[in-house]
């Protein structure tokens, strides 16, 4: 088994791990984190992938990976604010109908 | 009794989580027979775009085959990472008060003392090593994104620390939030001007207009992701304030 072999299979167990909590979870935070998980599985598999030859790295699947972690974290961020907004949503509106 | 059971059965409980277990099983291994088949029938012998890399690194202007790829040979695809982290910020960003300085010095009643030692140990040597990965970029591993993560993560820092105030759309703010793009798009606009295409840039500036961009990237990028972070505890802490307001009343 070659190291680029381990790696992705590795990355894609992670991404595995991600799915189930995204199904799984039923708060919204776990969600969010279990998506992260996901998408750094992926770029796990991406890196793993740059290196089959043991001689040559490729360097497009690193710059992919690159700008794939800034949106992610953007995305995340985005994510993170709209459930702080639906947390305070949901707040009010209990303490109205008390 | 019996039949009432009988009409109230319908099958045995379903875990849901199981369900999802076995999906998601199924899922990576379904994956892994692919990523196997793909790895193993190649042989190593396919070393994807390297080669093409490594035998033009000499005309994009840097010797990092990354940064190359990321501000040379794709730099449309960063172009528009950069378009896509402004309309996250855009979407998000705190409706507050423009009047009020984009940094500020609060009175600070409570100070943690963790907090502001680590900020004023930190933070310089946070700026002093961003500025060194903006500059390694251009030939080892490093660039405005790794720097602007850094200088966002130091943001934070202060802003967490309560002595600072940085307020995300001020004038200034809005302007930095904007610079990268707007020097991105005119750069590349005005090549088409030069050189007759899109982000083609002429051999001789290369070098020296990636460290542009990549500057301007790494500002936009402090900015934008510290004022994501800082809006989600923004947030918080205007909530906060809400609630008192509203047992006052």
């Amino acid at each position: 088994m070659t190291s680029a072999l381990f790696y992705s299979m590795a990355g894609l167990a992670l991404f595995a791990i991600g799915f189930f909590g995204v199904v799984v979870a039923s708060h919204v935070m776990r969600k969010i984190l279990a998506l992260n998980v996901m998408g750094v599985g992926i770029f796990m598999f991406l890196i793993a992938l740059a290196k089959r030859n043991p001689l040559v790295v490729d360097p497009l699947p690193h710059a992919l990976v690159l700008t794939g972690i800034v949106i992610a974290v953007a995305g995340t961020a985005l994510a993170l604010n709209l459930m702080v907004r639906i947390h305070h949503i949901d707040q009010s509106s209990q303490e109205q109908s008390k | 009794m019996f039949n009432k059971l009988d009409i109230e059965y319908d099958g045995p409980p379903v875990d849901k989580s199981a369900l999802s277990l076995i999906a998601s099983v199924l899922v990576a291994g379904l994956l892994l027979a692919v990523t196997i088949t793909i790895v193993l029938s190649d042989k190593g012998h396919n070393t994807g775009l390297a080669t093409v890399i490594t035998q033009n690194i000499e005309l994009s202007g840097v010797t990092n085959p990354v940064t190359a790829v990321l501000l040379n040979f794709r730099a449309y695809d960063t172009l528009l990472e950069i378009a896509v982290l402004l309309v996250v910020v855009l979407a998000i960003l705190p409706t507050r008060d423009h009047h009020t300085p984009f940094f500020k010095r609060i009175e600070v009643n409570k100070q943690n003392l963790v907090l502001s030692a680590l900020q004023c140990w930190i933070a310089p040597a946070v700026v002093i090593f961003a500025g060194y990965l903006l500059w390694a970029g251009a030939h080892q591993p490093g660039g405005a994104f790794q720097a602007g993560a850094l200088l966002a993560g130091a943001s934070v820092l202060l802003f967490q620390s309560d002595t600072y105030q940085i307020n995300y759309t001020s004038p200034i703010a809005r302007v930095l939030l904007v610079l990268s793009l707007g020097v991105f798009i005119t750069i590349g606009t005005a090549l088409i001007w030069f050189e007759g295409s899109l982000l083609t840039y002429p051999l001789a500036f290369s070098g020296l207009l990636i460290l542009l961009i990549e500057t301007c990237a790494t500002v936009s990028i402090t900015l934008a992701l510290a004022s994501l972070y800082s809006s989600f505890i923004a947030n918080e802490n205007l909530s906060i304030t809400d609630n008192k307001h509203r047992t006052i009343e």
